[in-house]
């Protein structure tokens, strides 16, 4: 049976659409051909027509008339649409010109540059020129690294190793820069927040280098659909870009449905399991034999789903090898097995977190199914991405949890249709991380006295002044020289990850390493006597040595998983700068963020009914980072006339809206921050709120929040007040059940009281003056 | 105010030194506090005066507040009035845009160094050289044009940010050895040193250094490429006395860094030497602070590595010339030159040292190296007889060793085709392996063969 039949049946089942709260049919449109642009080399027209390619779409036309003016440009497409033709072409036309020639691509993962090698090698290998295209990451061996850097005429790598790997050796890269005519960064919208400025001084030092060795690439970006990719960008590269989105690639009809899972408790409004509902309406794909992707929110989501589909897989005769989970914790050859299964068809149902959103090849599938709201626009519409050939229909259902945001948004269908994609912020002249980038720089090539560092010319030459100071780079003949022992690159990482990723050994298999989870979430997943499941086989947890990064587990048979609870605190360790204000004051300064795995529920599969539970013996772990906080006073909550009761939920609900307005304020990505209210602050005892950096160590956006304090405020009251919502919505307090039906208005008079006093005081010195 | 958790916090983020380490921190770091309490917003982003108010903030949290760099070091202050070569001693060489330090001296022929005279080392042949290089192609070996070569930097991590600061070289001139050193007194020195160096590589034909493939020369290669200049090093014959000595004492020294190498191979002992780890961090505190005191060290220091490098060659060619191996003193290293023979198929003279080592010594590791060598060479020498008498020895000398009787029992399976022989000793083999499958086979097989043979009546070729 295929898909579009399948819509037709399900039109016509009522029980299954009175459940639907929409059914969005997106309309099919067709193809946009150009012929091959001038100029292009016949070989290469040759390859394509191989590859049963005969004219190009509009936005790969237009890609590469772009890139032959000379621009930079930054290309937005739906997935598969054609995408990395548009910038291979160009690519593979420059090598076939001139063999010299080389090009840089960057993505943001090892997984996804792997995938990229394979395709690019596909298409040389039709040319038969034996393009060399390389991987360039830490795992490729020192042997082939040679070769890599004089003979490479594509190096892929990523951020991290051109980083700490490349840069800072750019001596023995010279026939790389020197004949550096294309730098592609792929998945750009990836780069938000702190990563992106690290990205941005990355650049940056890239183009001190390329113009050492007199070279001067021109840049390709792809973005998925984001608010702001011509901007993202630009500010990425620093150079105007050209946004090529005009997308030519056909698309097939999408019907789009959201699914609220039927109340099964009308007293207590309790919903059936979103999980259940998502499988069974896989289950009965898979029985028609239609290829589908499933997004889960968490890894054991995932294994769940796996396991039940499984079971109705082997129910239906069907083999379970057919479904397979994928998320991060695999062993890298189990997904690239995975990734070829379901490209080739032989993998009819996959389970993945967002993992396979970026955009690893594994084709396109007929339907897609979301267990839970993924919490963003954009991350959602590239999973539905996922479902769509380029003829025919597809079909993705979003299926809700019970969780308030979910049920907002399945009830608001007009607020996930009508809003744009998320834009993506970030700053590139961060001065934390631009200090730590012009470091590495100066140990690259030393500075001279009328040099700029993406900023001005006088601002770069003071903080070279500032280092100066502080003998780190030594000022000699106009010229800042680095001048300490250390390799600077090494100490500065550009990602949060953890220091080293435990292995689950199995015992009964002379341990065989199953899985891995990283450091700072294994107390919480696989903590002793926790059930570990892989590919839907359970293992009970013996023992977690997190010393050595090791778990030792046995295969058990259960009919329950365990679910941690996780205790969060926080406390101040270090008030860095703390200003009175009129009925409150706002603070800065270093805080301690733990988290507790305390005890675990084990559930049922099937029923999910709670079957008992146990304690979990593992010390807490901390981070210490940078926070922003603001104490309020008896006398400001008296004024906005917030009673008692509801002070908790007012200050949620203040605090969510201020943590919405920040990322545009100081320029961070709204992961890169979190909040949390507490109704007594130890210590203080007063009502706070907290605002604090999700890195170890921080980066400094809450010290800009403390000096924006009363801007994010009025940022924060403004949108309160446009917000056309009645009683809070995800885009400013929350949604009403979250934050209670009082929470938006409470927080509205609060934000109000907390600038209006500012605004009397302000007056008074004004008339002062006068 | 706990101030100093977060300075500390923030000086190892942006990895500063401490605090404590600069001077004037401590009154700096009270009037940074004093001020943080007014401190100022900073105005619209991205404008150089956000920039220089948060430079400032940096400072004051820092503990550095705004000086003229020449208070915070006085010591700056006349730095460039005064010659620094005056207390450092030397001569300017290089042109008007760049000059750097030169120091030379003359060793006259008989210099003798630890145990060796330095011109001995003019002995070594391109054939002897062969032998110490493992068989490496050599044939451009030439010790009269060669140039002994030890860098000093400002890191030993490499990358380009590292400097060489001091170069030393070393050649003979006739049987006098020359010692040639180029000083940077500061960055701007580099092109006068880089080009200096460069005239004396090109009239060499040949490069001796100390892990100097992997370390010194790409090094050197980097800092041309960094100053645009021209590098005639790329053409010369390069020779690694480091992977010599790992051949010869990989496994009668603990490690085979040159001050080891030159301790228990040459001994000679250095007093007062600088340890060679803690030269960056003197150069660059001399160049920020102008501290002299610790640079003429630094170049004996170097000047000692040259001549520890010459003297190596010296006792190496003293040594490789005697016959029978008998010029080591040490069975090891005779053992190890044995090994270097082997890999240049000098197999009649191998056979000759194993037999002789054989005679003289007791000690089970040499023997067994020994023993394995003797058969080896023999086979290669064609000599049959003698290659199995070694191995008779051998597997009766050693009643737990395998390998022997397993080359016994090949050697009757395949050259000899004597099938009950061959079985014989590959039931002793596994007499001492019952389980190693290997033999097992070899076992099966040579009964299947043995079975063969009598069934059809195979003649025995």
């Amino acid at each position: 049976m295929n898909i579009a039949q399948i819509i037709d049946q399900l039109q016509g089942n009522i029980s299954f659409k009175q459940n639907l709260t929409t059914w969005k049919v997106i309309p099919a449109e067709p193809a946009q051909y150009e012929d091959f642009p001038e100029g292009m080399d016949e070989r290469l027209i040759e390859a394509l027509a191989h590859q049963g390619i005969h004219r190009l779409y509009t936005h790969q036309a237009d890609a590469i008339k772009s890139v032959s003016r000379g621009e930079n440009l930054c290309i937005v497409t739906p997935t598969a649409s054609g995408k990395t033709l548009c910038y291979n072409l160009p690519v593979l036309q420059a090598i076939l010109d001139n063999p010299n020639s080389r090009a840089l691509y960057l993505f943001p993962t090892k997984a996804l540059s792997q995938d990229q090698v394979h395709e690019i090698k596909e298409l040389s290998e039709t040319l038969q020129l034996g393009i060399k295209t390389y991987t360039f990451d830490g795992d490729t061996p020192t042997t082939a690294r040679q070769a890599i850097r004089s003979a490479g005429q594509i190096v892929v790598t990523n951020p991290d190793m051109l980083h700490t790997g490349i840069l800072p050796h750019h001596t023995i890269w010279i026939h790389l820069f020197e004949n550096l005519k294309y730098i592609v960064i792929d998945e750009i919208h990836y780069y938000r927040g702190v990563l992106g400025s690290h990205l941005a001084n990355i650049i940056r030092r890239l183009k001190r280098i390329t113009s050492f060795y007199g070279s001067n690439p021109q840049y390709i970006c792809c973005s998925a659909t984001i608010a702001n990719p011509k901007e993202l960008a630009e500010k990425l590269i620093g150079e105007p870009v050209t946004l090529i989105d005009r997308n030519g690639a056909p698309r097939g009809e999408k019907h789009f449905l959201f699914y609220n899972p039927p109340v099964i408790d009308r007293e207590l409004g309790i919903r059936k399991s979103s999980t259940k509902e998502a499988t069974r309406i896989a289950s009965q794909l898979i029985s028609k034999d239609v290829q589908t992707i499933i997004f889960a929110r968490s890894r054991l989501q995932v294994e769940i789903v796996t396991t039940y589909l499984k079971d109705m897989a082997r129910r239906m005769n069907i083999s379970e090898h057919r479904v397979c989970g994928y998320r991060g914790g695999y062993l890298p050859t189990e997904r690239r097995a995975i990734e070829e299964g379901v490209r080739k068809g032989e993998i009819l149902s996959v389970v993945s977190t967002n993992a396979l959103e970026l955009g690893i090849d594994i084709g396109s599938l007929d339907a897609c199914i979301m267990v839970g709201y993924s919490g963003s626009i954009s991350s959602t519409w590239q999973q539905a991405g996922r479902a769509g050939r380029r003829q025919g229909t597809s079909l993705v259902i979003l299926v809700s949890s019970s969780s308030p945001l979910d049920q907002y948004i399945i009830n608001h269908p007009e607020y996930f249709f009508e809003q744009n994609a998320e834009s993506a912020t970030m700053d590139p002249n961060n001065l934390y991380i631009l200090t730590s980038h012009l470091k590495c720089a100066a140990f690259e090539l030393p500075f001279t006295e009328c040099e700029s560092f993406g900023i001005d010319e006088h601002s770069t030459q003071a903080i070279l002044e500032f280092l100066q100071e502080q003998r780190i780079l030594h000022k000699v003949k106009g010229q800042w020289h680095w001048s300490v022992e250390s390799y600077p690159a090494q100490d500065i990482s550009l990602r949060t990850a953890a220091p080293g990723n435990v292995v689950i050994l199995d015992t009964q298999n002379q341990g065989r390493v199953i899985g891995e989870v990283d450091y700072f979430s294994a107390p919480s997943e696989i903590f002793e006597n926790a059930i570990y499941m892989h590919q839907s086989e359970t293992y009970t947890i013996e023992h977690l040595d997190l010393e050595d990064r090791k778990a030792y587990a046995h295969s058990v048979e259960t009919d329950y998983y365990t679910d941690a609870e996780l205790k969060v605190d926080l406390g101040v360790l270090n008030i860095s700068e703390k200003v009175g204000e009129p009925l409150h004051s706002r603070i800065w300064g270093e805080l301690k963020v733990t988290w507790l795995p305390t005890v675990y529920k084990k559930i049922k599969f099937g029923t999910h009914e709670n079957v008992g539970w146990g304690e979990i013996h593992l010390p807490e772990q901390t981070m210490h980072t940078l926070g922003y906080w603001m104490e309020l006073s008896e006398e400001l909550i008296k004024e906005a006339k917030v009673p008692k009761e509801n002070l908790s939920d007012a200050l949620v609900s203040l605090v969510n809206v201020l943590r919405q307005v920040v990322p545009v304020q100081v320029l961070c990505d709204p992961s890169d921050i979190r909040a949390h209210a507490l109704l007594r602050a130890p210590v203080s005892q007063k009502p706070t709120l907290f605002l604090y950096e999700r890195y170890p160590g921080g980066v400094g956006f809450s010290e800009k929040i403390f000096h924006q304090h009363y801007d994010i405020i009025l940022a924060g009251l403004s949108l309160l007040e446009s917000c056309p919502c009645r009683n809070g919505c995800p885009s400013c307090v929350g949604p009403a059940v979250e934050v209670g039906s009082q929470g938006k208005q409470h927080a509205l008079q609060l934000a109000k009281i907390l600038t209006q006093t500012r605004e009397q005081i302000c007056s008074i010195i004004k008339t002062d003056k006068v | 105010m706990e101030d100093n958790t977060h300075l500390n916090k923030l000086v190892e983020k942006l990895g500063l030194k401490k605090a404590s380490e600069l001077s004037h921190a401590e009154e700096s770091t009270k009037n940074g506090q004093n001020q943080t309490e007014n401190a100022t917003r900073p105005s619209s982003p991205q404008t150089a005066m956000e920039t220089a108010s948060l430079l400032q903030k940096l400072r004051e949290r820092l503990g550095t507040q705004v000086e003229s760099t020449s208070s915070i070091h006085p010591e700056l202050e006349n730095m460039h009035n005064e010659p620094r070569q005056n207390l450092i001693g030397g001569t300017v060489i290089g042109n008007e845009d760049s000059q750097c330090l030169y120091f030379s001296e003359t060793y006259p022929d008989p210099f003798s160094y630890g145990d060796v005279i330095l011109s001995d080392a003019l002995h070594f042949s391109v054939h002897e050289a062969r032998l110490i290089s493992a068989g490496n192609e050599t044939s451009e070996f030439d010790l009269d044009k060669a140039l002994f070569i030890d860098t000093e930097t400002t890191s030993c991590f490499g990358g380009t940010g590292t400097v060489a600061f001091l170069v030393g070289i070393g050649f003979f001139v006739g049987n006098d050895f020359h010692l040639e050193q180029f000083f940077m007194r500061d960055y701007d020195d580099e092109p006068a040193l880089l080009e200096a160096l460069d005239e004396r590589i090109k009239t060499a034909s040949m490069l001796i250094g100390y892990n100097s493939k992997c370390f010194d020369f790409p090094l050197l290669r980097n800092r041309y490429l960094m100053n645009r200049l021209p590098f005639n090093g790329e053409t010369l014959f390069h020779f690694d006395l480091m992977h010599v000595a790992r051949r010869f004492w990989k496994r009668r020294l603990s490690d085979c860094s040159l001050s080891t190498v030159e301790r228990y191979i040459l001994h000679i002992r250095r007093y007062g030497d600088i340890p060679g780890s803690v030269i960056p961090q003197l150069w660059l505190n001399y160049i920020q602070t102008g501290k002299t005191q610790p640079i003429p060290r630094i170049l004996e220091h170097n000047r000692r590595d040259i001549l520890s490098l010459a003297g190596l060659m010296a006792w190496l060619a003293q040594r490789v010339q005697v016959p029978r191996g008998q010029g080591f003193e040490e069975l090891l290293d005779r053992c190890a030159l044995i090994r270097l023979q082997m890999k240049c198929e000098q197999y009649a003279e191998a056979a000759d040292i194993a037999e002789d080592l054989l005679q003289q010594t007791e000690y089970f590791p040499i023997r067994t190296e020994c023993w394995k060598m003797l058969s080896d060479a023999y086979k290669k020498l064609g000599k049959m007889e003698e290659r199995v008498q070694s191995l008779i020895h051998w597997a009766e000398e050693e009643k737990e060793s395998v390998i022997p009787r397993i080359e016994l029992a090949k050697f009757y399976e395949h050259q000899q085709r004597q099938l009950e022989q061959a079985l014989y000793w590959t039931e002793q083999a596994i007499k001492i392996e019952p389980h190693n499958s290997n033999h097992l086979k070899r076992k099966e097989r040579l009964h299947r063969k043995i079975k063969w043979t009598a069934d059809f009546d195979y003649p025995n070729e």
